[in-house]
């Protein structure tokens, strides 16, 4: 209070307009602000939103679309494979097989049942390509093994897997829809990588499950995935990316440290366990 | 002129009262306000005849309106908060006030209470409302801040507490000095005014839910 009664009379004047000048200055000023920053803030998620909502909208449609895409698949499989196959074992057992000799008549009923065998297997082939009997009957382990088998078949390329802690298998729809996953990315290291193997893991810790696959061919990293997945092209990855946001888990693609390999991890959390 | 200023001032109180007579909200806000302005005209009446009459009690009932005023401010503030640290600095502040308030008003000169009081009141008051804009930036609404009724209402109060103090501060000391009675009306009448169009449109507008408001934001 010494500077206030200190202060000269004939200056008071001065010091209340200009202190009441800097008060009010301060208080518009601060007011201003907080409106200003508080219409930046809200904008920005709006601008958020948007693009969460763009995303979605696009994984929705990547979603429509592979289903649709499997329908159509499944729909040409009967109707080029089973349909022919089923009027071919029409005609072989017509009206006038009655009316023809025996020899003749035998001879028809072991084609149509050669046809219908046939037509068996191939729909077991579709109902396998549709749940594989091996994951459904025998666990995730046993799926990328029976796998990777084939692939090795093939001879251009190595693959194997090795399933650290694996004694008690996952649900089912998390194992289906990992074993799509894995699908999709070996299906595209196979086609774009050049790779000349492909190394798949499995660890557990008392949080998490880990999958990782390695290979040596030409990989992406996280950068590279995000980016990719939100273009229209890029289907595939937009199936793992909501496959693995249903099953509440995460998948990181990255570059090994020593700039060989690249490998893509997907952790899964461990109430997936049955 | 001068009259004119400090007519303006007085019969704007009853601009936020007519509105809040048609609104008839029950949102505690609005209701604070109602009271705050209610006791705003009776305080102005009671020391107008107090103050006619040369009454010895015109100091002391004039000391007791800036306790109310910031009692009134801070129940006004105090639910718009979100944390329970700032709510309880409020309670707090309030308590340690009247704790000092009451041996002053007994045991100083009514004058140099006067202006301490209110001057040590306003700024209770600014940092009230620096804690709500504060806790605006920190967690902002997903309603626009210039759409709620608080936002007005503690506009007003900070607008008339930063404008106001140095006024009050002066006031003791400045008796005397040529001119400053008549800079002390034109101030406080115009910010009185102003805060009681603040109180007005805080009574009177509209919170429109914005589209985006399931939106949790924090920018922290």
């Amino acid at each position: 209070m010494f500077f206030l009664q200190a202060t000269n009379p004939n200056n008071t004047t001065y010091v209340v307009y200009f202190g009441t000048f800097g008060m009010l200055l301060l208080a518009v000023g601060l007011i201003v602000f907080i409106v200003f920053h508080q219409r930046k803030v809200i904008y920005f998620q709006l601008r958020m939103k948007k693009m969460q909502e763009d995303q979605q909208q696009m994984m929705l449609q990547a979603s429509i679309q592979s289903q649709e895409e499997e329908r159509q698949r499944i729909a040409a499989d009967l109707h080029d494979d089973a349909g022919p196959l089923l009027a071919t074992v029409r005609l072989y057992l017509n009206e006038n097989l009655i009316h023809q000799d025996q020899g003749t008549q035998l001879q028809s009923i072991y084609n149509a049942k050669q046809i219908i065998d046939d037509t068996i297997q191939l729909i077991r082939n579709m109902s396998h390509s549709l749940i594989p009997p091996t994951l459904k009957n025998f666990g995730l382990e046993s799926a990328v093994n029976d796998m990777f088998q084939k692939i090795n078949g093939s001879g251009s390329i190595s693959a194997s897997a090795r399933f650290h802690d694996y004694k008690r298998r996952l649900k089912l729809e998390y194992e289906l829809s990992i074993f799509r996953v894995l699908q999709e990315l070996v299906n595209n290291t196979l086609k774009h990588s050049h790779a000349s193997f492909i190394h798949l893991t499995q660890n557990k810790t008392e949080q998490h499950i880990y999958i990782r696959m390695h290979h040596d061919g030409e990989g992406m990293t996280q950068t590279e995935y995000e980016k990719l997945r939100d273009t229209p092209h890029g289907m595939g990855l937009k199936n793992i990316h909501s496959r693995v946001k249903i099953l509440n888990s995460k998948i990181l693609f990255e570059k090994d440290s020593s700039n060989t390999y690249y490998k893509v991890t997907i952790e899964i959390p461990i109430d997936a366990i049955l | 002129m001068f009259l004119l200023v400090e007519n303006i001032a007085r019969f704007s109180v009853l601009v936020p009262v007519l509105f809040a007579f048609f609104v008839k909200s029950e949102k505690q806000t609005i209701q604070v306000l109602f009271y705050f302005l209610i006791f705003i005209i009776f305080h102005q009446i009671i020391y107008n005849s107090l103050y006619i009459r040369e009454s010895k009690y015109t100091d002391i009932f004039n000391s007791l309106y800036t306790p109310i005023e910031l009692l009134f401010t801070a129940f006004y503030v105090k639910p718009n908060l979100k944390s329970l640290g700032y709510k309880k600095f409020i309670l707090i502040s309030l308590v340690f006030y009247f704790i000092c308030w009451v041996p002053l008003l007994f045991f100083s000169n009514p004058q140099d209470f006067l202006s301490y009081i209110r001057a040590f009141t306003y700024s209770l008051i600014l940092i009230y409302c620096l804690l709500y804009f504060y806790e605006q930036m920190q967690y902002p609404q997903s309603l626009f801040i210039y759409n709620q009724r608080t936002f007005w209402g503690i506009s007003g109060f900070l607008l008339f507490a930063a404008g106001t103090f140095f006024i009050f501060l002066f006031d003791q000391f400045s008796n005397n000095v040529k001119g400053f009675i008549q800079q002390y009306v034109y101030i406080h009448a115009i910010l009185f005014t102003i805060r009681n169009l603040f109180f007005a449109l805080s009574i009177v507008i509209k919170p429109e839910k914005s589209q985006f408001a399931d939106i949790s934001l924090s920018i922290t």
